[in-house]
């Protein structure tokens, strides 16, 4: 009973702050970050954008941010004479999660500078961390600019308390021969062909209520996609395969493995509330070998 | 597809529809712009010089560029015979281009265009240029003929920025077009305010973006310069054509095959679902003039 009620005073008594700490990090983000940095001066008001205004921000790059869910986006620029202008725009993803997919769709080469993950290219930072998705950009690039980049990266990397995380459903691919660059997290089914082509149409019954990763798997001569997706019962996953096979390639209603034209194999197996799919590989016992390992997302 | 390497005066002779059409288009342009077969001829113009090192456009290797690549398209002598096929007098020509910040169509294209029609006989102050402000520009209100002009690029939505996306802004809320990763975007070339009126498709690829990263999508990281134009009467065929080069251009930087993701569907859907052109190489009569090196296609 004192253990109890020790405990219980102990979660009353942080939970507040944790709140308190989050909210108060998202408040005072920019205004962690420097107006001015190394001779360049932001001296005008930030610009916030929401769902509907960041179309006019971006064009159709909002629909990248959108299909993840995120609350509003703040630019802010910096000036100095005779340097690009360095434009600074941080995304409050809706998640961490969201935070990473958005990431993860928008970038090339992923390093570890920053955040999370990072790319740093020519003229451009890019990052994530806990619920933020940062750009920075500096275009073209001068060794003046790319210092003053570095930095505003930094401090807003540490500005930013909580890593977040990865999406839990990440966790559940098997790491056998993953290439993990090529991991795509989305809830949104325009990101299905993001490894090649499986469907124009949400043949999986894709929503904001499930969650998805697509991957690439490399072992010697022998490649494959590997698509899992989590629903939220069992019964959602029997549905979204009938409609997938029935769209897909009915054959799968009575093999779990085929081969397709192209000559290559594909296959799925439903796993509790899993889809797992095999796409595009290159023998029939590589898709086998996926599947055995995925069949531990259960254990 | 089919294609062709033609020296400087050697022309490829399609059969008299080519004439006939000819004089079908300019008596009813509709007609001929719903056809969807025969094949779609689209030239592929390069030039070594087209891009400075500095990476300026060289704007008199343009203005020759986009004579030529006329000149071959309608098989003329000259690149004034060539625009008089399409373009008359009294015509008021809306120059559709795309001033995206990064990379924008080339301002030494839109003159090249501008002083062609002028030759033609079109009054300047009856040409106008223009790209977000279409609406509520009074030539393209009162257009009669139009000439698309855009850079192709990668995009995180529509997976290309293409002739047939660059139609968008002639809709007062272009999200309403988003749909489906941008899927019907052909649709908006059945509005009153551009259907029939196109008359020459210009997709620039003189310093294309083949990778996107990022919110604004663009690095420099992932442009190179290929010094090309691709021109032709139909968008899709247009389309097309530059969307195998950005493919062929992401597998070789890549080293292997890297969709586009979302894939640029609206291209081959402009085709199959809504008719504008043709999206399929083996529809298309493809014409290679300039030099070869890094064509990739």
């Amino acid at each position: 009973m004192i253990i109890r009620t020790a405990v219980l005073t102990f979660y009353l008594l942080s939970f507040p702050f944790e709140i308190n700490l989050h909210a108060q990090v998202e408040t005072d983000l920019m205004n962690q970050i420097p107006k001015e940095i190394n001779g360049w001066i932001s001296d005008n008001d930030d610009r916030i954008f929401n769902e509907e205004t960041l179309f006019d921000y971006i064009d159709g790059g909002a629909e990248l941010f959108i299909s993840f869910g995120f609350s509003k986006a703040v630019n802010r620029t910096y000036y100095r004479n005779n340097q690009p202008d360095i434009i600074v725009d941080v995304f409050y993803m809706n998640s961490s999660s969201n935070a990473f997919g958005a990431f993860s769709h928008s970038v090339g080469k992923i390093g570890n500078d920053f955040g999370m993950q990072s790319q740093t290219a020519e003229g451009a930072i890019l990052f994530w961390k806990g619920k933020f998705y940062i750009s920075i950009l500096a275009y073209p690039e001068t060794n003046e600019s790319k210092k003053a980049i570095e930095q505003i990266a930094q401090k807003i990397s540490d500005a930013i308390i909580d890593n977040g995380e990865f999406p839990l459903v990440i966790s559940k691919l098997p790491k056998d021969n993953l290439v993990n660059e090529s991991i795509r997290y989305f809830r949104h089914y325009v990101w299905l062909n993001s490894h090649g082509f499986i469907s124009n149409e949400n043949i999986l019954n894709i929503s904001q209520e499930t969650e998805c990763v697509i991957a690439q798997y490399s072992k010697g001569s022998s490649d494959a996609n590997l698509l899992l997706i989590e629903y939220k019962t069992s019964e959602e996953a029997e549905l979204a395969i009938e409609k997938f096979i029935n769209g897909y390639d009915k054959r799968l209603a009575a093999k779990n493995i085929i081969e397709r034209n192209d000559n290559l194999w594909g296959g799925i197996q439903k796993l509790g509330r899993y889809f797992v799919g095999v796409f595009n590989c290159s023998s029939e016992k590589f898709a086998n070998e996926l599947f055995s390992l995925a069949r531990q997302i259960n254990n | 597809m089919k294609s062709r390497e033609i020296t400087r005066r050697e022309f490829i002779k399609t059969s008299a529809l080519t004439t006939a059409s000819t004089a079908l288009f300019m008596n009813s342009p509709e007609k001929l712009f719903a056809q969807t077969k025969p094949k779609s001829r689209v030239v592929l113009i390069r030039d070594e010089n087209a891009v400075l090192p500095s990476g300026k456009t060289n704007s008199e290797v343009i203005h020759k560029m986009i004579d030529e690549a006329v000149k071959i398209l309608f098989e003329t002598k000259d690149p004034q015979s060539a625009w008089k096929k399409i373009i008359k007098p009294e015509d008021v020509v809306g120059i559709k281009t795309n001033v995206w910040n990064y990379l924008r169509t080339p301002l030494e294209l839109e003159s090249a265009i501008k002083k062609r029609l002028m030759e033609v006989g079109v009054k300047e102050e009856n040409i106008g240029i223009n790209d977000r402000g279409v609406l509520r520009d009074p030539i393209f209100q009162k257009a009669t003929t139009l000439i698309n002009a855009r850079p192709m690029r990668t995009h995180h939505w529509s997976g290309v920025g293409s002739l047939v996306k660059n139609y968008i802004m002639f809709v007062p809320n272009p999200s309403d077009y988003h749909d489906d990763s941008c899927a019907d975007l052909a649709v908006i070339w059945k509005l009153p305010i551009v259907k029939g009126k196109t008359r020459l498709n210009i997709l620039v690829m003189l310093t294309p973006l083949f990778h996107s990263v990022g919110p604004h999508g663009f690095s420099p990281e992932y442009v190179w310069q290929y010094k090309g134009l691709i021109v032709g009467i139909d968008p899709v065929a247009c389309d097309a054509v530059g969307l195998k080069i950005i493919e062929a251009k992401r597998k070789e930087f890549f080293g292997e095959d890297k969709p586009l993701s979302p894939p640029a569907k609206h291209i081959q859907l402009s085709d199959l679902r809504h008719k504008l052109g043709n999206a399929d190489m083996k529809n298309i009569e493809l014409i290679f003039s300039g030099f070869a090196e890094g064509r990739l296609i």
